[in-house]
């Protein structure tokens, strides 16, 4: 039955993290990206309130909340602020992983030290995209492999513990590897990061002649390859969730602002250069909204296109969300610009997100292959 | 719970109302759209399926087995219902589809503001044992079109009923209805308070249709002018009754009728939007497939655009059931009927454009696309065009503001 | 024969049904069709009306695959065989349930009415 009722335990979670969103989370934003770090108090409040552990299994001591949920909750959280939740340490983006293979004996370290308390922070580096290598070279050498180059700048990087890896070997073999910082040197390198997601922890990771061996190996071939298919679909779902909580912010932002700022003896709203503008970006947000929710539930039921709608999706909520982000900023005028206002911010942030999770247009053609059956020539 | 799964009932009404559109309306689409009319043995054997364009088609059955239905306590769907069929018939052909017989548009007027009596009177001629009738609803006037407190058609109060003048225009169905849901005001300067909605019979003296208009697309619906002149409205076709305004004392109005329609049309006019854009859609991917080369510049452009188009398809979509369940729940849905509605108008016109540019130059010859394109426009316009879609989403998002826009 | 449609058993208005479609098989001629009546309620049970050779024939159960199948209450059946009850409209309210070919469901309405039933009614 087509419905649009949360559950009584997805609206309390909600409520929860919205109030938090509101109180805690956006007070602290400058703050954060002025230290180029999530505030170690606001985190472990974040901690205990259990919001680092939605899609973690079970058995590691997470909620283990199908998607539909998580989407819920963790737009409300992005609600307070994009920049906060980007930076908050954990497993991150690996998460999706672990869930999909919470026995897997590699990931036995990890799983202990997040037993007690806060859970060490994992960077999820992805150094293939689409058969194309981003900057890393894998060969395979031994039993195992040897790694060299530098990574493209990854979310958390700069606070990472450990890393999720996703590469090709010299042979073009998919792998999947878990490296450990206690038992590898990786070296991160931060850049001189202006845009956006400051306090995100974003660095380049460097590996110089660095050994891998086979109990580093988390699958390979083609599990590896359907193991990462799975995970980041659920990725590119729960990011698309947290573009939609920044959307939301700029948007009931700018609703209150143009409400009582008056020019020409009245309030803003009532021109209509202005009230549509609102009304559309109103309208981008809700459509998004529901492509999130769309693509949450067919993964949560495992439907055969889930993934490819998670392309599609993400393609859409960046466009979406630099809209909204954008509107914002224009709608507050020279207000809009200055750091006295949050929107600045929020559109830095947007640009900033939409450029870590995938390009836009190659998103795009990804789905439109799908839709046409054949595969697209990567030149063009 | 969240969920876009449709039901085994909702998917029953999908598949058997697209099996319609498919092998009912298809065959006959683009013909009907060049003769300017939909052929009449087509409706009398439509009509003898007990097909019909109604939005309260979906909840009822029949009156006879009423005590029935209530001992099964199943949630409201009408509007979900209505939006899922109507996308269906949008997808067939708009024009047929707004030709049904049936109430049409001036259903929901009756069917929230009538009198029992009046329900039973104008809302029990439709039958499939009857030859095909239709509902119409008048509102748009050559002077007043969005703004509805600008109607200049005036009722003038007599013995046993009233007199309307005027002029109204762009009425769907409006020469061959039974009945026509007027809209017209008792004194101009009482504004909104002054409409009142009436229910003129065809055959009334003093009502007729001047003239059919000529338009970009959706031929095959009957676009009419009708004129009133000292036309009188005996008072029990008076939608509602006197007690029915009184009663309100200065608040709403023939207004109040006029809008609380909206609500409930917008949702199933944005769906039929959504159907033609699926229609054009569906047709150009199966064409690209077919005709164009697996490789280079056209068919990487013809990637993007069509996973564009698939996701506005899907936006809009819901959007649209959003706005049905809204209603179907009993919650205020002004917002979202407005927001699917502009959301929808607004892809289904890009949707078609960019699936003609694809076909290129070929798309002009005798193609569903074009005939899609220009169907398509209307769906921007009535009901509110855009601009007032966006006035409404406005005025709702600024009123906990205590800012009326 | 002043017999309202409700009064016959499930059975009885099968029989009828054979009989009137047999003594006027003009509406069925030329078709090659078996539909498939699943009857809920009370008078629980399937039936199959087989058309063929002009010829319609009823039988009990589900001896061969049908090309439709209807499914309804077994006062739904009757009202929708005399035209009491609007075959659209008892779809659309979900009480009448369709699988298989549907253009073949439509099909059956519009045949049945092609019958004078006033005298069940």
């Amino acid at each position: 039955m087509i419905s649009f009722q949360p559950t009584e335990e997805e609206r309390a979670f909600v409520d929860l993290a919205k109030d938090f969103a509101e109180e805690r989370i956006r007070p602290m934003a400058r703050e954060c990206e002025e230290k180029r770090q999530v505030s170690p108090e606001l985190v472990e409040k974040i901690n205990e309130l259990g919001f680092l552990a939605l899609e973690l299994p079970e058995s590691w001591g997470g909620l283990e909340m199908p998607l539909i949920s998580q989407v819920q909750i963790l737009e409300a959280l992005s609600f307070g602020d994009l920049g906060v939740v980007q930076g908050l340490p954990g497993a991150g983006e690996a998460a999706s992983l672990i869930r999909l293979i919470p026995e897997h004996s590699v990931l036995n370290v990890y799983r202990e030290a997040g037993r007690e308390g806060s859970r060490p922070t994992v960077a999820f580096l992805h150094a293939v995209d689409n058969g194309t290598p981003q900057g890393l070279k894998v060969e395979a050498e031994g039993g195992g492999y040897v790694l060299n180059g530098t990574s493209q700048p990854v979310r958390l990087a700069a606070f990472a513990d450990y890393l999720a890896v996703s590469a090709e070997d010299s042979r073009g073999e998919p792998l999947l590897l878990w490296l450990d910082k206690a038992d590898g040197r990786w070296h991160a390198e931060e850049g001189d990061y202006r845009l956006g997601l400051l306090a995100s922890g974003c660095a380049r990771i460097r590996f110089d002649n660095e050994r891998v061996s086979q109990n580093q190996v988390l699958a390979k071939g083609d599990e590896a390859q359907g193991m990462l298919s799975k995970a980041l679909s659920r990725i590119r779902v729960l990011e698309a969730a947290k573009e939609v909580g920044l959307m939301e912010a700029a948007l009931s932002y700018t609703t209150g602002y143009t409400a009582q700022r008056k020019a020409f003896g009245q309030e803003i709203a009532k021109f209509q250069g202005v009230s549509f503008a609102l009304a559309d970006m109103a309208i981008e947000t809700q459509a998004a909204r529901h492509l999130v929710w769309r693509s949450a539930t067919k993964t949560d039921r495992g439907e055969s296109d889930a993934r490819d709608s998670s392309f599609s999706l993400l393609s859409r909520v960046h466009r979406s969300l630099r809209f909204v982000t954008d509107s914002a900023v224009q709608l507050l005028g020279g207000h809009g610009y200055v750091q006295e206002f949050p929107v600045e911010k929020w559109m830095r942030d947007a640009q900033a997100q939409t450029v870590l999770y995938g390009r836009e247009g190659d998103l795009l053609v990804r789905c439109g292959e799908q839709l046409l059956n054949e595969r697209i020539p990567t030149e063009v | 719970m969240i969920s876009f799964e449709m039901s085994s009932h909702q998917q029953q009404v999908k598949d058997v109302v697209h099996w319609f559109a498919e092998n009912e309306m298809r065959p006959i689409s683009m013909e009907a759209d060049k003769m300017g009319r939909v052929p009449d043995d087509w409706l009398e054997k439509i009509n003898q399926l007990g097909i019909q364009l109604s939005t309260s088609s979906f909840d009822g059955g029949e009156q006879k087995s009423e005590k029935k239905e209530k001992k099964r306590k199943s949630e409201r769907q009408g509007n979900r219902l209505a939006v899922i069929a109507s996308e269906e018939l949008g997808w067939g052909d708009p024009a047929i589809a707004l030709t049904l017989p049936g109430p049409g548009l001036g259903g929901p007027p009756v069917q929230s503001s009538g009198t029992p009596e009046q329900k039973e009177r104008f809302l029990s001629i439709f039958s499939k044992d009857e030859p095909p009738r239709w509902g119409a609803y008048a509102l748009t006037e050559p002077d007043a079109g969005s703004d509805v407190s600008g109607i200049r058609t005036t009722a003038k109060k007599v013995e046993g009923g009233y007199v309307l003048n005027g002029q109204k225009i762009f009425i769907t169905n409006g020469a061959r209805a039974s009945w026509v849901v007027v809209f017209a005001t008792v004194d101009r300067s009482l504004g909104r308070a002054g409409h009142r909605a009436f229910v003129v019979e065809k055959g009334t003296p003093g009502f007729r249709c001047t003239r059919l208009a000529r338009k970009m697309g959706i031929r095959a619906s009957e676009t009419a002018e009708l004129l009133f002149e000292d036309c009188f409205v005996p008072e029990e076709n008076l939608l509602g009754g006197e007690a029915y305004y009184e009663s309100r004392g200065s608040g709403p109005s023939g207004f109040q009728v006029a809008m609380k329609t909206f609500d409930n049309t917008r949702p199933i006019v944005a769906s039929m939007a959504i159907g033609i854009a699926r229609a054009a859609y569906e047709y150009t991917l199966d064409w690209v497939r077919r005709e164009y080369p697996r490789h280079g510049r056209f068919y990487h452009r013809a990637s993007e655009v069509l996973a564009n188009a698939e996701l506005d398809i899907e936006a809009a979509r819901l959007l649209t059931w959003e706005a049905a369940w809204k209603a179907d729940i009993g919650q205020p849905n002004a917002k979202e009927a407005a927001m699917c509605k502009a959301y929808s108008g607004k892809i289904a016109l890009d949707v078609c454009a960019k699936c003609l540019e694809l076909l290129g130059p070929a798309g002009l010859e005798n193609h569903i696309l074009e005939k899609l394109y220009r169907d398509a426009k209307i769906f921007d316009i009535f009901e509110g065009t855009n601009q007032i879609q966006h006035l409404v989403t406005a005025r709702q998002l600024y009123e906990p503001h205590g800012v009326r826009v | 024969m002043a017999k309202n449609i409700q009064d016959y058993t499930v059975e009885e208005a099968w029989e009828e049904i054979e009989k009137n479609l047999n003594e006027n098989p003009e509406p069925i001629k030329g078709m090659n069709v078996v539909y498939q009546y699943d009857i809920s309620g009370d008078e629980e049970g399937a039936y199959q009306l087989h058309l063929s050779g002009d010829k319609a024939k009823v039988e009990k159960g589900t001896p061969a695959e049908p090309d439709c199948t209807l499914q309804m209450s077994a006062e739904d059946f009757k009202d929708l065989l005399v035209g009491n009850l609007n075959g659209t409209a008892a779809f659309m309210s979900g009480r009448l349930k369709i699988k298989g070919n549907i253009g073949l469901a439509m099909k059956l309405e519009s045949l049945l009415r092609r019958y004078d039933t006033s005298q069940y009614q």
